[in-house]
């Protein structure tokens, strides 16, 4: 898995590329977690690049959906890979956090 | 219909409702000299009207649970009360029913009460008769127990401060955890304006006005409920907004009732729920409430629902003190809470007794009043993991 983290604006975006799963699932969240702690609540996690996602994938997104709120940002999921984005409507992630089909649509879903 | 026929139309459904459910066996109603017949009481009592509950402070009660009226405008899809569904409905005025509940009451038959109603000619109409039964019980006919008011959808704000100012609990049931969930089930309600917003509403009066304005000098508990399974929806955005409800607006608990196909409804060919995953869900959210734990922590399969064979608990054990089992004589309050077997008192009572030496093996705990069994691949004792230890008796 690798991780490639960019800004724009208020906006941090968390690009993930490979399969997220009980191994590599902790450095996702870490990478989450030091964003938010430096004050970049407003996130994209951009799953285009992702295979596969584990429930411990699934679980991440849901504690940095919580922790991105809790500190009065929030977090957009970009999804262009239909095998992921069915993870997300069958976990009902998709009633929970805002699913784009692209980064720059979930990058700009932060202004309506 | 006589007033008690009535009773009993009107509260033939009410098991769908779970509020104060307890899990003892039903009310005994005793032959006690009364304005009611032996026969009358049968129409109410045991699986009628009047149900066993457990009041927030663990008193066990008789319940009378009922609706005001069946008549209904809503036409929620799963609802055996919905409009346009053929059968016999019935009303009660809030007099007659405060007068019935009083007669109940006094035949010690009922020692509280849990009212919703269906909708007719708006939510705010039908609060108003809520209110003005209740108001009738309270400030005219004395009574000074439990009650239990539904907020109906559609209720203005003066109405829910009012009805704050009445009841012992009050709720309003959100029955699908977020919007795009509703519109399967309800198509017409809405989520946020009609049944999230007063909840707020609640927990601000709550925080703005002070509590000897509440009935017996406190503001009411607020509780929910939820179709478990209705909506198709997964266990994380049932307990995604049970957790944001119970931190953010106070929500004592939320209570799930397993969908059940109800027949000429439109969901009637929809098959039922397993009730274990309404068990699962109580366990799931009592973890969030009183042990600490954090949404993300449940094991959510990859579907987003709890596995039914194994408690969510004991399946975040297996996942993460296998391994690592925790030193029951220096483990912290909140990693105890987190050992299969050990509640809230249990994880006490070892702190307590931690004090006066080291708990040194299972009997030790047993003492306590703790169940072992569960606990023993997760801990040690004194440095040696617990089920190794020879188990003489």
């Amino acid at each position: 898995m690798k991780i490639e983290v960019k800004h724009e604006k208020d906006v941090t975006i968390v690009a993930v590329n490979g399969s997220v799963d009980a191994l590599t699932a902790p450095e996702l969240a870490r990478a989450i977690v030091d964003e938010i702690a430096e004050g970049h609540a407003y996130l994209v996690i951009d799953l285009t690049g992702v295979k596969f996602m584990s429930s411990a994938g699934l679980r991440i997104l849901i504690g940095a959906v919580k922790e991105s709120r809790s500190q009065g940002g929030d977090l957009r999921i970009a999804s262009a890979n239909p095998g992921i984005d069915k993870v997300l409507k069958m976990s009902g992630l998709h009633n929970i956090a805002r699913v784009f089909t692209s980064e720059a649509d979930a990058v700009a879903g932060f202004g309506s | 219909m006589d007033a008690l026929e009535t009773l009993q139309s009107l509260s033939s459904q009410m098991e769908l409702e779970h509020a104060e459910e307890a899990r003892s066996s039903p009310a005994q109603t005793e032959a006690r000299p009364a304005c009611f017949t032996p026969k009358e009481k049968r129409a109410v009592a045991p699986h009628g009207a009047i149900h066993p509950a457990q009041l927030p402070n663990g008193k066990q009660i008789k319940l009378l649970k009922t609706l005001l009226s069946s008549a209904c405008e809503r036409d929620c899809y799963y609802c055996p009360f919905r409009a346009g569904r053929d059968f016999r409905r019935a009303t009660f005025k809030p007099q007659e029913f405060a007068e019935l509940f009083i007669k109940l009451n006094q035949s010690r038959m009922a020692e509280g009460i849990f009212l919703s109603s269906g909708i007719a000619a708006g939510g705010a109409n039908t609060q108003n008769k809520i209110l003005d039964t209740a108001d009738i019980l309270r400030n005219r006919l004395g009574f000074r127990g439990y009650m239990h008011l539904k907020i109906m959808p559609g209720a203005e704000k003066a109405q829910v401060e009012r009805l704050m100012q009445l009841a012992d609990r009050v709720s309003i049931n959100l029955e699908a955890p977020n919007t795009e969930r509703l519109a399967r089930l309800a198509p017409n309600k809405t989520f946020i304006e009609e049944l999230f917003r007063p909840l707020k509403w609640v927990e601000e009066i709550r925080r703005s006005q002070p509590a000897h304005k509440g009935w017996n000098g406190r503001w009411p508990s607020t509780v929910t409920q939820f179709v478990a399974g209705g909506s198709d929806e997964s266990d994380l955005e049932l307990l995604t907004t049970t957790d944001w409800l119970m931190k953010n607006v106070g929500l004592k608990r939320a209570y799930f009732s397993a969908f059940s196909p109800v027949r000429d409804t439109p969901m009637e060919n929809k098959p039922a729920v397993d009730p274990l995953r309404e068990h699962r869900l109580y366990q799931a959210s009592f973890l969030l409430r009183d042990y600490g734990f954090d949404l993300e922590e449940m094991p959510f399969t990859h579907d987003g629902n709890l596995p039914l064979p194994t408690d969510p608990k004991l399946a975040w054990a297996q996942q993460n003190l296998k391994e690592k089992p925790l030193e029951i004589n220096n483990a912290e309050r909140r990693e105890l809470l987190r050992i299969p077997g050990i509640g809230p008192r249990g994880a006490d009572a070892i702190l307590r007794a931690r004090r006066e030496g080291k708990l040194r093996d299972l009997t030790a705990l047993r003492k306590l009043g703790i169940v072992v069994a569960r606990l023993t691949p997760f801990v040690l004792l004194d440095g040696r993991q617990a089920d190794k230890q020879l188990v003489l008796f």
